[in-house]
């Protein structure tokens, strides 16, 4: 039985990570990403915000008051990694699930004195 | 009293087993290769326990003595809509016949069959095959019809007999003078091949092979019934219907592919903005066209795309910088010229054209094909 209500509770996340996600069949980057940071002292939830204006990614990591403005990111789409550069942040990180809107991307951050692993996934 | 209850047990879990397969069979759309495989080949001869008459795809179920004892297929068949072009019915085949099958076997080895052959044993006829029904082209090209006011018509003139445009001479985007080997479908035989089809972004590369590699079953009009936007709404053999609106200045295109929805090809030179309430921040399937006559040629301007969707067979990706200029041409009255010059900045790094002709189906209305469960 528990078995069943695993099964079905998976079931029921997978449908509703599905269902809640818009389609984004264009640039894989554009979108909202949320998910964490491990070991930031800073607090470790972590909003993206990509965009591609034709030309480069641009975005912003935790919109607010205290938001950090995507300087520079590049993405490898032989190998769909990534390396985004943020203030005195940089990100390297791989997308998973392409082909679905709730694609995801992990990897590892660096900041000034911490670093850690992130994992962000496309809302 | 102890073997009733397991053979009930057993009964019960192959029934809902067999009700299982039947409703994943019945609910998938796909395209053909993303769920079977041309080069897993599948020869059977079976028993018919049942035709499902259904959009988007006909199955048939039959039992197949094995070694293992009675084993279920599903033969999956063309539309019914299809079917019926070639002259077959829901009951060309009757529960009980024995038929034979050859066809690719389902890529994730489940008991399902993409029939390419079925022939009915005892007679040894063919069974729901498709033949070509493409309408036989005069010999002498028939004149152009126009309207009253000298402009071509499109499609229909008033009082004319219905009819609508189909049999494209190319079903797959692919940038004009590039020679590639692609199916039907769009899917290529040499991934290296790739980069040839159009100019396309690094990014953009990378999906496009990425879609190729997954045979394109994520394509979202098949999956989720999304429209096909952009040049792709005539590259399917499901027809477009041009009806042109003189008085209010503005063509509706009833397409024929995806869920059987529409377009409007404004031609009285408004602007290509949304709506009076303010919707530009809304982009679109289709965008917003808007249209001009050089001579006997029809010039359409479209932008304002969304992005939730493929805009060619075979997984052309695209962005919403995306402009199009489609142009139209009808030399004679079986005829349309159709070509399109793409621009997206975001995908491509030039502009890109492709080209290719439609034929007229007179005497008809456009095919009702809906990309949804509903008995046609």
């Amino acid at each position: 039985m528990r078995f069943i209500f695993k099964k079905m509770a998976i079931a029921a996340l997978t449908l509703g990570l599905v269902s809640g996600v818009s389609a984004q069949e264009g640039h894989p980057v554009k979108g909202s990403w949320i998910g964490e940071w491990e070991g930031n002292p800073n607090g470790e939830s972590i909003l993206m915000v990509m965009d591609w204006d034709g030309d480069k990614i641009t975005g912003v990591i935790n919109p607010g008051t205290d938001d950090l403005k995507i300087d520079s990111a590049t993405l490898n789409a032989d190998d769909w990694t990534i390396h985004i550069e943020a203030g005195d942040y940089e990100l390297d990180g791989k997308f998973e699930r392409l082909e679905l809107p709730n694609r995801s991307l992990t990897g590892t951050w660096k900041g000034d004195n911490d670093s850690g692993s992130f994992e962000v996934v496309r809302q | 009293m102890i073997k009733r209850s397991r053979l009930a047990d057993c009964f019960s879990a192959l029934s809902l087993g067999v009700l299982t397969l039947g409703a994943t069979v019945a609910l998938a759309h796909h395209p053909i290769e993303a769920k079977f495989d041309s080069t897993q080949q599948a020869t059977m001869t079976g028993r018919v326990t049942a035709v499902d008459w259904r959009n988007p795809h006909t199955h048939v179920f039959i039992n197949v003595e094995s070694a293992n004892g009675i084993e279920n297929w599903a033969i999956e068949l063309e539309s019914p809509i299809v079917l019926r072009q070639s002259g077959w019915r829901d009951d060309s085949l009757q529960p009980g016949d024995e038929i034979t099958v050859e066809g690719m076997r389902a890529r994730d080895g489940t008991r399902q069959v993409w029939a390419e052959s079925l022939i009915l044993a005892g007679t040894g006829h063919p069974v729901y095959t498709v033949t070509d029904t493409k309408p036989a082209v005069p010999l002498a090209p028939r004149p152009t019809p126009h309207w009253p006011d000298g402009s071509i018509a499109l499609g229909s003139t008033n009082g004319a007999v219905d009819g609508y445009w189909s049999f494209p001479s190319e079903t797959v985007l692919v940038e004009d003078g590039v020679e590639v080997d692609v199916d039907k479908y769009g899917m290529l035989a040499n991934i290296d091949d790739a980069a040839k089809v159009a100019p396309l972004q690094p990014w953009a590369l990378g999906v496009y092979k990425h879609r190729q590699q997954r045979f394109l079953q994520e394509d979202p009009m098949w999956l989720n019934c999304k429209p096909p936007g952009g040049p792709r709404q005539y590259q399917s053999n499901l027809g477009i219907q041009l009806l042109e609106d003189k008085e209010n200045s503005r063509i509706f295109a009833l397409i024929g592919s995806g869920n059987h929805n529409f377009r409007i090809i404004y031609t009285d030179g408004r602007a290509q903005t949304g709506l009076v309430t303010g919707d530009d921040d809304n982009p679109l399937y289709y965008g917003r066209s808007s249209a001009h006559w050089e001579g006997e040629t029809l010039v359409i301007s479209t932008k304002g795309f969304n992005e939730d969707f493929w805009f060619s067979n075979g997984g052309l990706p695209h962005t919403s910088l995306l402009e199009l200029e489609e142009r139209f041409t009808r030399p004679d009255a079986d005829t349309l010229q159709y070509a399109v010059t793409i621009n997206d900045p975001g995908a491509y790094t030039r502009a890109w054209s492709a080209s290719w002709t439609m034929q007229w189906v007179g005497g008809e209305e456009l095919p009702v094909h809906f990309c949804q469960n509903n008995r046609q």
